[in-house]
């Protein structure tokens, strides 16, 4: 089912200020999609409206052929895992698992090998008689989800679901989480600010800034092919360069006051655009060290490096713009003058003035 | 804190509550002599053995309870409602609300109860209103029922401001997921809401039951005299009878009644709380 989630031009205000400005999305069954953007772009808003907590001011939203608008959050057959996990802390953990199947009024037997089997999903079966604070963040984390997928819900909604766990444990559940995708099968949406954690965990990547989707589309459509600056240096880490170049009187191209010939293939590119100006992205691992009068080389000066264990992260600085290349061979010295030569096809083209990319690649 | 500096306010609280209540204690045990206002020798339980034969003071003990009762009940179902409004939906008007709700509780128990008896009064605002209206009128002096009113209204504020502080940190979050498992606004107050807010409700309850058993003012001004509770009867005893000894036996009795009251709430309380810790 292709259109499994609908959503159509739903937007939100809350008196002045214009949450979701028309936001229009389609999501396939079994799908893991990731809301992506920076804290206030809406996407938590969004995540709302969909449990139906919050009311969209207009727009709709279909959720397996249904049209949800009037539906009150408690019939939506929606499970949402809260970013604080929300655990009742009165109830043991059996009990919170169990809370949507008595809403249900599920008979007991039925309702016990349902719990056990949520338990079981989320590998914490043993712990079914602890009380909410006797577990550690990851596990409650892991109830909450139980506690969600126990009602076999239509929907799967997760809220920043790693930000509460150490930067150790993220790593861990950031597969675990999408390996009990993989298994429970249940169509899920997740809401995050972490690039790395959309990227990786997601089929399929909705980028949002400002109430709207700037770009939805595969991971690797997303850093491949960013749909404009903004994302571009926003996903990938470390995130792409920015460097604006200039196209001088006497042909050629000039990045500050030093003259630039780019290889054939980007002069080719970048003539096919017409711009005076343009943006380049450039992405950390695909420009290359070389000596200062390389053909297709600019000059640049070492300013600082990190050591990253497999290789380093070498920082330099061009009339004023900085650029971070990855690089695993010998270490010029800072303040070192050295070439850089970024590979022709993998330069992005943004518009200097809107940010937008302007050559299909 | 070393105990020197803590003395002096040991030797106030010894002075100010317990010796005065020692002295209550022991003046219950004591008679007085016939015809005289004296006490006369000699302890003796017979003052609490007059309480207890004597119907009457038995029904005064019972009243009293179902009063107190009623006016906790009636005032843990009003408060709920206005306790949520003042957290999640007043905004910006809540302490001036809450101010508002607190004018009964500073005003004294008598000047909202001398303005209670121009409301209920056979000409008051209620029988004046229904009277125009062309409706019957109601009998509300000198009624349990005046009395009732009464004692919630003087006393609602003591439930709504433990029930406030205990919404006030229930997170929004609770009751959100509660209703994204399926619960109706209704099953996330009986399983999620009530459950979570009952230390303050505990407290609302044992504040205004304790308020209304030793209440004074309001049933003797709204009872009009027809109506013996445990209040206006210890006064009768203390200020019109002079009989001092039985008033005493009577003060004693329902320190002893809400003593029992408290010892059973933090009993259990802890009991709840062992539940929660269990392996």
């Amino acid at each position: 089912m292709k259109d499994y989630l609908h959503i159509d031009e739903v937007a939100k205000r809350f008196g002045d200020t214009e949450v979701l400005k028309g936001i229009s999305l389609t999501i396939g069954k079994g799908d893991f999609v990731a809301l992506l953007g920076p804290s206030g772009c809406g996407k938590s808003t969004l995540l709302k409206i969909i449990s139906g907590l919050e009311t969209e001011t207009a727009g709709r939203i279909r959720l397996a052929g249904e049209w949800l608008a009037g539906v009150p959050a408690f019939r939506r057959d929606i499970g949402v895992v809260f970013q604080s996990y929300a655990l009742f802390p009165h109830l043991s953990v059996a009990e919170n698992v169990r809370f949507g199947l008595d809403m249900r009024h599920m008979g007991r037997a039925e309702a016990e090998a349902r719990v056990q089997e949520a338990l079981d999903l989320v590998k914490l079966d043993n712990l079914g008689d602890r009380m909410p604070h006797q577990l550690s963040g990851g596990q409650q984390q892991r109830v909450a989800i139980a506690r969600a997928l126990a009602i076999r819900p239509r929907l799967l909604l997760l809220d920043e679901p790693l930000s509460n766990l150490d930067a150790i444990l993220r790593k861990s559940v950031r597969v675990d989480l999408r390996e009990l995708h993989d298994r429970a099968g249940t169509t899920t949406v997740m809401v995050t600010h972490d690039q790395e954690e959309a990227m990786s965990m997601a089929d399929r990547v909705a980028v949002m800034h400002d109430g709207a989707i700037e770009q939805w589309g595969s991971p690797e459509d997303i850093y491949e092919r960013p749909a404009n600056a903004f994302i571009g240096t926003f996903v990938g880490s470390p995130p792409a360069s920015l460097i604006t170049a200039r196209r001088h009187l006497s042909g050629g191209w000039r990045i500050g006051d030093t003259a630039w010939t780019p290889e054939t293939t980007l002069a080719d590119r970048l003539d096919g655009i017409r711009n005076l100006e343009v943006t380049l992205g450039v992405r950390a691992e695909r420009i290359d060290l070389v000596a200062p009068d390389a053909p297709g080389a600019f000059v640049a000066e070492l300013t600082s490096s990190e050591y990253l264990g497999g290789g380093r992260l070498l920082h330099f600085a061009i009339h004023g713009q900085r650029i971070a290349v990855a690089h695993a061979g010998s270490v010029p010295n800072p303040g070192e003058v050295v070439g850089l030569r970024p590979r022709s096809d993998d330069v992005m083209l943004f518009d200097v003035n809107t940010g937008l990319r302007i050559d299909d690649r | 804190m070393p105990l020197p500096f803590l003395l002096p306010a040991f030797t106030l609280s010894a002075l100010v509550f317990l010796a005065p209540f020692v002295w209550l204690a022991g003046t219950s045990l004591r008679v007085q002599a016939e015809g005289s206002l004296l006490l006369s020798d000699g302890v003796s339980l017979s003052n609490y053995r007059r309480l207890f034969a004597d119907p009457f003071f038995l029904e005064v003990l019972l009243r009293t309870l179902l009063y107190s009762v009623g006016t906790t009940l009636i005032s843990l179902l009003i408060a709920l409602p206005v306790a949520r409004f003042l957290v999640t939906r007043a905004g910006r008007m809540k302490g001036i609300l809450l101010a508002l709700m607190l004018v009964p509780l500073v005003s004294g128990a008598l000047l909202p109860s001398l303005g209670m008896l121009h409301l209920m009064g056979p000409l008051g605002v209620v029988n004046g209103a229904a009277r125009l209206l062309g409706l019957p009128t109601v009998k509300l002096l000198g009624t349990p029922t005046g009395i009732l009113i009464g004692l919630v209204q003087s006393f609602l504020p003591l439930m709504v401001l433990p029930l406030v502080n205990t919404f006030a940190r229930l997170p929004l979050d609770l009751e959100q997921a509660a209703a994204s498992l399926g619960a109706p606004a209704l099953a996330v107050w009986r399983r999620v809401i009530l459950p979570l807010a009952m230390p303050g409700i505990v407290a609302g309850a044992v504040l205004v039951f304790c308020a209304a058993f030793t209440s004074f003012v309001t049933p003797q001004i709204l009872g009009q005299g027809h109506i013996a509770t445990f209040g206006t009867v210890a006064y009768q005893q203390a200020g019109q009878v002079l009989d001092w000894p039985f008033a005493s036996a009577l003060a004693v009795l329902a320190l002893v009644m809400i003593g029992l009251l408290q010892a059973a709430v933090s009993i259990g309380s802890r009991l709840a709380r062992r539940r929660e810790v269990r392996p």
